[in-house]
């Protein structure tokens, strides 16, 4: 049965997957993660459905979603997330390579809580996966049914 | 006003002046149309113009905007300014290097002659094309445009076109920032204006004087550039241009106002011209064609009009002459006589014979001076009038004589009547043209005898005859309608007078006068038919108007066989054309239309074409050197062919044949005028046939090209943001994994780093990857087309012969139709064939064994299709809208690999040839992709255009 972890990281590029993981590793988050591949994947996981059936109930702390990626993209889970009444309250930070204006304006219009692009800098994309993770995952409080870190 | 004149006034007044009236208003509805064409043509091409420059430049801003957000440049830039006097220092040398990289990555990426960069002074201090580094190193930017600095310091700024080498430059100019925001200096790229004229190449359509050019505005000058003719590229001052007459198109374009019309060019000629504004760089832009040019064709229906209307007045003129003629000699002759008589000499007899009122008024005349001469000789002496009685009677027995012989020699019929329709005397012509001796004719009754039928052959009852009418009415009847019937039973057409004869206040008999006709009816016959073949014409097709033709040349010379055939440029090929409707219905299933014929191979009838005269074989059966008839051929009886001529050459030859009777010289000028006149017809509708097809081409292009630009422009805003996005992500890898390696470098190299050092080598890769593909993607869309016929089941086993080392060691099982053949650009549609055939074998990686089938089948109008088809892991159809998008993926990279571009080229290949491309498929199915390709020759001009 798989469990439930109050990351949701939705990234397709296995290299972004691993500098993502290193920098929430800081944290000692990176075993809190799961990783979807494309939106379709992500999806599957917040409903539990497809692989994702037998996991434990609950949502994540954070979505961390990625704009491009294969089947459904990071806009369309966005759309999905925040136009469902059991998934909405998750907060949700777009990560992605992208300066495009018209990805930033149509993300907030769908209602992220946050944007980030992914600084071209290792160090400054570390800091900021890392206190991305803190603060969501660790210093905002989750809405009910989501999980958190026991103190 | 002379009586003459009047005639020939009312002649004149009634035909020529409407003719020509309507010919006016026709030619001057006809210009309007032409003009309104040509401007939309002219406007079609200036917005296609527009659009291409403007892309162009809009272009080169989004890659010099790249340029400016670059980390790098806002990095080293101030590093390499600060240091640029210790040219040994580290830093300097280490920031020079990463700024020279970035420009010629610049310049040889979008093609720039040439990147530099300025320092704030507007100093350069960096050039990337070494064979300008003399030439422009250290000195300022003002030294190759003296404002391109300052319009940098604001944004992308285009400056004005100057002398580069051999060519023409210009320069693009950008402020760079670094991170703080604060201005570090410009860079600057030399665009190659060279680029900029091949935009503006086309002229398609246009014709001979057809160009379209551009105005730059730079300074106090306004340069004009026109591709096509070098010599007259010139700058005009700017105070000179505008307000001056001449380029009032750029003066509008220049202004901001956008339109069309008639006006007058830089170089003073009357232009019709569209003109635009180019709003990202304020250049003018206008496309023109030369007025006389724009409306030669008309000028040359004009002409041919001209000469048929001379044509017309000119025998217009000659009927009125010979009309007036007839109608005012007898009067100039009664005149005369009058006046003989007049001055005393009664004995004078004008003598006019004519049949009409003047010659009766005449005769009355000679009558009446004749019984003046009576009184006039009562009072003269008894005696001498005894003495000369036997003189007069001498005289009058001649006189009897004189009447006689006039009567026998006139050429018109004459006879008398009495009142109840008996012949008294008949001369010799009328009874010449009914076929009786005079003597048969006297005491028969006139009326029974050639006067008992109507001509449509229905009886014609005496007491409606117009002759008996004047004996009974006492009216002199003439008429022109009616048919006398000769002795063997044939009829002909009359005009006739009949005059009655009056004595003692009552008539006692008929005079008729009458002429056959036969001849002028034929004439007026095939006047009309040339009329009704005209009318014909106007909403007919050639086919219809030449059968028409030949129906009416049969029916004028009793024909029972018709045909019509064009003679080729060479005089030695016939290409049979049509044959009339009796022909084809009754007489001949000979079949050959539109067939090419040896002269030397046809029958006797191709002598009318050597020897360029018309033909006619009366007795075609004995003629020494005929040839066999064709299977289904009706018998030749006989046969007239006439020649078409024009300019001593054979163009065609009408024939016409089986007529009952003989052909003679009346049938030949027929069947001349109508084969001439049908020509003629041909001829303009020909012309007119071109010029709507010229048209329909034109506007279907135009429709094309709007198309086709709107998808470029879309295709240009996907490629930036993919430059922006996933341009981006591998050197973001890149560097992570540098700072990863480096941090575990203080320990030994473990499997770790190892693998982190891989990494960073397949993501350069991969990054390489991504920009050639890109690269080629862009390519594609701009390449130049060279279309010819392909044998794609040829191009099909090389590709798959060449990627044998790749499909080593698999099982693969190939199923390839025979393909139609493509007509299409070679090397572009191996491109598509490598891609999908490539793609075939990725997908097919995971099965033990792989089946791939190409084939193709030809569809509606010329257009064939073809697909390649898979049973490999397929896609789920809800996604087949992203399967041909750029860098659009539906499975992950580690399951099959490649940069996601291969379907958005082949779509973009095939849409550029006129075709379409569509997939079919299931998740784990395998996948079809479909794509076509138009018929040869088609949009043959929309393919060689540059996109």
């Amino acid at each position: 049965m798989k469990e439930l972890k109050r990351i949701l990281l939705a990234e397709d590029n296995p290299n972004d997957i691993e500098l993502t993981l290193e920098a929430l590793s800081e944290y000692n988050l990176a075993n809190e993660v799961v990783v979807a591949r494309d939106g379709a994947e992500a999806l599957d996981y917040l409903y539990r459905r497809g692989d994702y059936k037998l996991r434990s109930e609950g949502n994540p702390a954070v979505i961390l979603l990625d704009l491009k990626m294969p089947k459904v993209d990071g806009l369309e889970v966005l759309k999905q997330v925040k136009s469902d009444d059991s998934l909405k309250s998750i907060p949700v930070v777009i990560l992605t390579s992208s300066h495009e204006e018209r990805d930033l304006v149509e993300s907030y219009r769908l209602g992220t809580n946050a944007y980030v692009v992914k600084p071209v800098d290792f160090k400054d994309f570390v800091d900021a996966i890392k206190h991305l993770g803190a603060f969501w995952a660790i210093l905002n409080e989750p809405p009910v049914g989501s999980l958190r870190k026991e103190k | 006003m002379a009586i003459r004149t009047k005639l020939v006034l009312i002649l004149l007044g009634f035909i020529i002046l409407p003719l020509m009236l309507g010919i006016a208003v026709l030619f001057s509805h006809m210009q309007g149309i032409v003009r309104d064409v040509r401007v939309m043509q002219l406007e079609n091409i200036a917005n296609l113009e527009k659009e291409r420059v403007d892309a162009f430049f809009m272009e080169r801003r989004g890659n010099v905007e790249l340029f400016q957000t670059l980390v790098v440049v806002k990095d080293s830039l101030p590093v390499f300014l600060k240091y640029r006097n210790e040219k040994n220092n580290p830093s300097y040398i280490s920031a020079k290097r990463q700024l020279a990289e970035r420009l010629d990555t610049m310049r040889e990426t979008y093609g720039y002659s040439d990147a530099m960069l300025v320092d704030t002074k507007g100093k350069i201090v960096l050039v990337a094309n070494e064979a300008h580094m003399k030439s422009h190193f250290g000195k300022p930017l003002s030294s190759i445009d003296a404002v391109a600095f300052e319009g940098g310091r604001r944004g992308v700024y285009f400056s004005g076109i100057y002398k580069s080498g051999d060519g023409f430059g210009m320069l693009c100019t950008a402020p760079l920032h670094d991170n703080a925001g604060n201005f570090i200096g410009e860079a600057a790229f030399e665009i190659d204006a060279g680029h900029v004229f091949e935009l503006v190449h086309e002229t398609t359509g246009l014709g001979a004087t057809g160009e379209t050019f551009i105005g730059i505005p730079g300074g106090d000058a306004v340069m004009f550039i026109n591709p096509y003719h070098p010599e007259r590229n010139k700058a005009i001052k700017v105070k000179d241009l505008f307000g001056g007459k001449v380029a009032v198109p750029m003066q509008y374009a220049l202004r901001d106002k956008n339109g069309s019309g008639e006006s007058t060019d830089y170089l003073g000629h009357e232009v019709l011209a569209a003109w635009r504004k180019v709003p990202s760089v304020g250049w003018g832009l206008v496309a023109k064609i030369d007025s006389e040019e724009a409306f030669a064709p008309v000028v040359r229906l004009k002409k041919l009009a001209l000469g048929a209307e001379l044509l017309i007045i000119f025998f217009c003129a000659v009927a009125a002459f010979l009309l007036s003629r007839s109608i005012v000699m007898p009067i100039m002759t009664l005149r005369k006589g009058m006046g003989i008589v007049g001055s005393g000499n009664l004995g004078y007899k004008v003598g006019t014979e004519a049949k009409d009122e003047i010659g009766q008024l005449s005769r009355e005349f000679d009558r009446m001076a004749e019984s003046l001469m009576t009184v006039t000789a009562s009072r003269d002496d008894l005696d001498r009038e005894v003495g000369e009685r036997k003189q007069a009677e001498d005289k009058l027995e001649r006189l009897v004589y004189q009447n006689k012989l006039v009567l026998d020699s006139a050429g018109e019929g004459i006879m008398g009547m009495d009142a109840s329709g008996n012949h008294i005397f008949v001369n010799p012509a009328a009874a010449k043209m009914l076929g009786w001796e005079v003597e048969e004719l006297i005491g028969k009754n006139s009326h029974s005898t050639w006067h008992h039928t109507r001509a449509d052959g229905s009886p014609y009852p005496a007491k409606e005859c117009n002759i008996y009418a004047s004996v009974n009415q006492g009216v002199v009847n003439h008429v022109s309608d009616e048919v006398f019937w000769k002795k063997d039973g044939v009829s002909f057409p009359v005009e006739y007078t009949s005059t009655p004869a009056w004595e003692d206040g009552k008539t006692v008999g008929v005079v008729v006068t009458f002429n056959d006709i036969t001849e002028r009816k034929r004439a007026e016959e095939v006047l009309r038919a040339s009329v009704r073949l005209s009318e014909y014409s106007l909403n007919h097709s050639l086919d219809e108007l030449l059968t028409k033709a030949l129906d009416e040349a049969e029916a004028q010379t009793g024909s029972r066989i018709g045909f019509f055939h064009f003679v080729e440029a060479d005089g030695k090929t016939l290409q049979l054309q049509t044959w009339s409707t009796n022909t084809l219905l009754n007489m001949c299933t000979a079949e050959g239309k539109g067939q090419h014929y040896p002269v030397d191979k046809a029958g006797v009838w191709v002598d009318a074409i050597a020897r360029r005269t018309p033909v006619v074989h009366n007795d075609y059966a004995s003629l020494p050197n005929r040839k066999g008839l064709p299977p289904g051929h009706a018998p030749v009886l006989r046969e007239l062919v006439v020649p078409i001529l024009r300019g001593g050459q054979v163009m065609g030859v009408l024939g016409v044949g089986n007529k009952p009777g003989e052909y003679v010289a009346e049938d030949i000028d027929t069947v001349s005028r109508l084969a001439n006149l049908a020509w003629d017809i041909i001829v303009a509708k020909r012309a007119e046939d071109e010029v709507r097809k010229l048209n329909q081409d034109l506007e279907r292009r135009v429709v094309e090209r709007t198309a086709k630009l709107a998808e470029t422009n879309n295709e240009l805003e996907a490629f930036s943001y993919s430059v922006s996005h996933d341009l981006r992500a591998p050197l973001r890898h890149i560097q992570g994994f540098v700072e990863m390696l480096a941090k575990n470098v203080e320990a030994s190299l473990d499997e770790k780093s190892r693998r982190y050092l891989h990494t960073i080598s397949s993501s350069a890769i991969r990054m390489g990857n991504l920009i050639d593909d890109l690269l080629m993607f862009s390519r594609m869309g701009r390449a130049e087309m060279h279309m010819t016929t392909v044998d794609l089941g040829r191009l099909t086993e090389t590709l798959i012969h060449e990627m044998r080392p790749e499909t080593e060691g698999r099982d693969i099982e190939w199923k390839i139709d025979a393909l139609p053949p493509a007509y299409c650009d070679p090397s572009m549609m191996r491109l598509v064939m490598v891609n999908l055939i490539a793609n075939a074998l990725k997908f097919t990686k995971h099965r033990p064994h792989a089946v791939i089938e190409i084939g193709g089948m030809p569809g509606e109008e010329g257009e064939a299709t073809f697909f390649i088809r898979d049973n490999g892991a397929g896609f789920d159809m809800q996604y087949v809208d992203k399967l041909f998008g750029v860098f659009q993926r539906l499975h992950r990279i580690e399951e099959f690999e490649g940069t996601g571009i291969g379907l958005a080229n082949v779509r973009r290949i095939i849409s550029r040839h006129g075709g379409r491309t569509w997939a079919e498929g299931a998740l784990d199915k395998g996948a079809t992709i479909y794509f076509t390709l138009p018929a040869s020759g088609k949009d043959e001009g929309y393919l060689h255009e540059r996109a």
